[in-house]
């Protein structure tokens, strides 16, 4: 028995009814010693009851306050397992915030800083669960939290999910398994897919925010009612809702395709929009705008869109912005600074920020049908803000096109499904043959946890002989000091020595793969990741990498000379801006994951236009993939093992520091410990001067770390270890 | 529920008293009376104020 049990925004009961409600919110209290929602105390006493617990429950329904608070309850170690990285550093943020410092958080499984860490949590993506079994016999793991579990239905990355969910079930039969979904209606799946034992579902259909749905056509807005529509379309908003609500001061989420943003058609679409926003003044914001600006690097040469909106409260969100751009954009956006955020599908999973008004704008959603529903729910769930607001109803605006206004009610009231057979059971038959591999090594737990690759993959690399391509490399990468070659001076190489590094990686390559030739794209791509993985490995920030692409690609050396030329009378005015204009912007193709077959031919960034038509945001996005989805992804396993193992074999310490290189981005043994710490390179950079020792028990600072304490970002990142 | 009386701010109150009945005996899982009292917030703000505070219990 319940109204919306909202028990956290009502005030004293007056009515008897309100009473009737009170008595109850307090015997949620007594029970659970907190100010639970209904759903929320339900879904605490069958996670306290049952060994394995799977459940479904609408956006705002209360997740995150109920992770906090068992968070906050387990005495050992949890495991958080999410679908994104962008939702892995939400999550880092909030319970960074929540617990003590002895309490370890970090994005990846490790133990490090034992002597002061009384338990440990880790937020991990599916693909980092191997980690996990290394440390079996440390681990005092009492909980794993599946978060957005609806990702064991995704493909590859679904079987991972499922192949982690058994292993666990294996290896640590005791301890307590939670799952949970938006909106799917058999939650159960989840057990039966994978026999779990003792175990409770619930599929929670209670609401907290309702929702106002209107059509747009030709500048027309019109409310109507997927549910019960009796307006017969006859009920039109006068005006146009979009403006009004921006310049009433509230927030709208435009839903966009990526192409939209990267050929920037959408400035036009919506320009009456954009123009209404008004340029940020608050300290808070702008200091965010500042953080963001330092990260990519922004000055007068090289201008972001990016930034020139945001400083008028307008956020664009995608997967190939830089993760923690993202979070500084999130956090903006979190803090009410954002009136607009044109955003992708990145922010449909899980990923808290919602907004007055949804928009959407681009009906395609990828996976089956079911997915494409559970996307779309999803989705408007972001609309209407769940405040805190005492005695307040919340409800917020869904704007669709009328063409798609039909196959949007089908998907909104039709039921989504979780499939009962988990994907590993199935068959696999016409999977393309670079996925065979870890399939196979899924199905079989056959992974090498310390290479990071399948076993099939490492003796494929084991029987190849590399062992000339790995020397050229070597000779090539790390000169007699153990210096690598930096990303300028493999510019300077001639053609024949480029074109001979890049065989001999792309040889080291394909031989973990089932295939013996890559196809032009392929190669393609490997050849742009060369110089971004020798910056990477000299370890340049992130803004540095992007800044040294921008001068290459845009000729920089050229411009300045002919800068020079006008300077000194070479050349007229006239002719400086007719060869700037013919010059054209260097070849350099778009990041695409490797390995992928079907990207058969190589597809250039910028097209073919002139180096003073650069567009920078683009660059930053494209360097943010390369280092992500090429190196991080496809490069930094195959390379790195293939030396390791040159180096077991061969005892050769270039191979072995080339291998750190690789997998690390350094091979300074302080700075590999500060990763391990959780450290980024950017705070490595200055954190490092203040390292007295480093080891798995504990930091031990110099004294002079209190200068840090003044600046409230770097203090943040080194008080949990001081 | 949409319909032209929700629009101007007319107020059944049966149906209120309909929906809050229902939201007693299974909790808020109709979206459309979700979408419903949105509506009456919107067009009847004052109206609404009257049984918002209980709704949230």
């Amino acid at each position: 028995m319940f109204l919306m049990g909202l028990f956290y925004k009502t005030t004293e009961p007056q009515t008897f009814f309100d009473q009737i409600y009170w008595d109850y919110a307090n015997s949620i209290f007594e029970q659970t010693g907190r100010y639970f929602t209904p759903v929320q105390a339900d879904a605490f006493n069958s996670i306290q009851k049952f060994d394995n617990f799977s459940f479904s429950a609408p956006t705002s329904a209360g997740k995150s306050y109920l992770f906090q608070e068992l968070i906050k309850d387990i005495k050992g170690d949890i495991i958080i397992v999410v679908p994104s990285r962008a939702l892995l550093s939400e999550y880092l943020i909030k319970i960074q915030d929540l617990v003590a410092n002895e309490i370890l958080v970090l994005p990846f499984i490790d133990f490090v800083n034992i002597r002061k860490t009384i338990r440990r949590i880790f937020i991990i993506t599916p693909e980092r669960g191997d980690e996990l079994f290394k440390y079996q016999e440390k681990i005092n793991l009492q909980l794993v939290l599946f978060d957005e579990a609806q990702l064991s239905e995704e493909g590859i990355r679904g079987m991972k999910f499922d192949s982690l969910v058994r292993r666990i079930d294996k290896k640590f039969p005791n301890v307590k398994k939670v799952f949970t979904h938006p909106f799917v209606i058999n939650p159960e799946a989840q057990l039966q897919k994978h026999n779990l034992q003792n175990g409770d579902y619930e599929a929670y259909d209670q609401k907290a925010v309702g929702k106002i749905f209107i059509e747009h056509r030709n500048d027309t807005f019109k409310y109507f009612s997927p549910y019960d529509d009796q307006s017969r379309g006859k009920l039109e908003y006068s005006g146009d809702i979009i403006s009004d609500s921006i310049s009433n001061g509230k927030t709208a989420l435009i839903y966009i395709a990526k192409s939209k943003i990267y050929d920037e058609t959408f400035l036009e679409t919506y320009a009456k929009y954009i123009a209404l926003c008004k340029e940020i003044t608050d300290p808070k914001a702008l200091e965010h705008i500042n953080e963001l600006k330092n990260y990519f690097g922004e000055n007068q040469e090289k201008k972001s869109l990016m930034l020139f909106l945001m400083r008028v409260g307008i956020v664009i969100h995608h997967g190939s912005i830089p993760l923690k751009a993202r979070t500084i954009i999130e956090r903006f956006v979190n803090e009410n600074h954002a009136q607009i955020c044109f955003s992708t599908s990145t922010l449909i999973q899980g990923i808290n920020m919602p907004f007055d008004l949804v928009w959407i704008n681009n009906f395609r959603f990828t996976g089956s049908e079911d997915q494409k529903k559970l996307s779309l729910k999803n989705l408007i769930g972001r609309a209407g803000r769940t405040s805190k607001l005492i005695n307040n109803y919340d409800y917020g605006y869904v704007i669709i096109n009328s063409a798609n206004k039909n196959r949007f009610i089908e998907r909104l009231k039709s039921d989504s499904y979780l499939e009962t057979e988990s994907i590993l059971d199935s068959t696999t038959e016409n999977v393309d043959e670079d996925f065979i591999d870890i399939i196979n090594a899924i199905k079989n737990d056959s992974f090498d946890n310390n290479l990071n690759l399948t076993s099939e993959q490492v003796s494929r690399l084991n029987s190849t002989n590399l062992d000339q391509d790995i020397e050229f490399i070597l000779s090539s990468f790390i000169d007699s000091k153990g210096i690598p070659l930096s990303g300028r001076a493999y510019h300077d190489l001639s053609i024949d020595i480029r074109r001979q590094i890049r065989r001999c990686l792309a040889n080291i390559f394909i031989s973990h793969l089932r295939r013996t030739e890559l196809t032009r794209g392929e190669i393609s791509v490997l050849d742009t990741a060369i110089p971004i993985l020798l910056w990477h490995i000299q370890g340049k920030s992130f803004s540095e990498i992007v800044s040294l692409r921008y001068s290459y690609l845009s000729e920089r050396d050229f411009r300045r000379g002919l800068r020079r030329d006008l300077k000194n009378g070479k050349i007229s005015r006239k002719e400086y801006h007719s060869q700037l204009a013919n010059k054209q912007i260097k070849f350099s193709c778009i990041a695409e994951t490797l390995p992928n077959s079907r990207f058969q031919v190589p597809i250039p960034l910028f097209g073919y236009k002139s180096v003073t038509e650069i567009d920078f945001d683009l660059l930053i996005y494209d360097t943010y993939d390369y280092i992500d989805k090429v190196l991080s992804l496809s490069l930094k396993d195959p390379l790195s093992a293939a030396f390791e193992l040159y180096y077991s074999r061969t005892s050769n310490l270039k191979a072995l520091s080339l291998a750190n290189y690789i997998r690390n981005g350094t091979n300074d043994i302080v700075e590999i410990w500060l990763l391990r710490y959780g450290f980024s390179f950017e705070e490595i950079e200055w954190v490092k001067p203040y390292i007295l020792e480093i080891d798995e028990n504990e930091i031990k600072f110099k004294k002079n770390i209190s200068e840090l304490f003044e600046d409230g970002i770097k203090y943040k990142a080194i008080e949990r270890y001081l | 529920m949409l319909n032209k009386s929700l629009s101007i701010g007319q107020l059944d109150n049966s149906l209120v008293t309909h929906i809050l009945n229902e939201f007693h005996v299974e909790g808020p899982i109709n979206s459309d009376h979700l979408e419903t009292l949105a509506y009456i917030k919107k067009f009847a703000p004052e109206q609404f104020q009257y049984f918002e505070k209980s709704l949230c219990f």
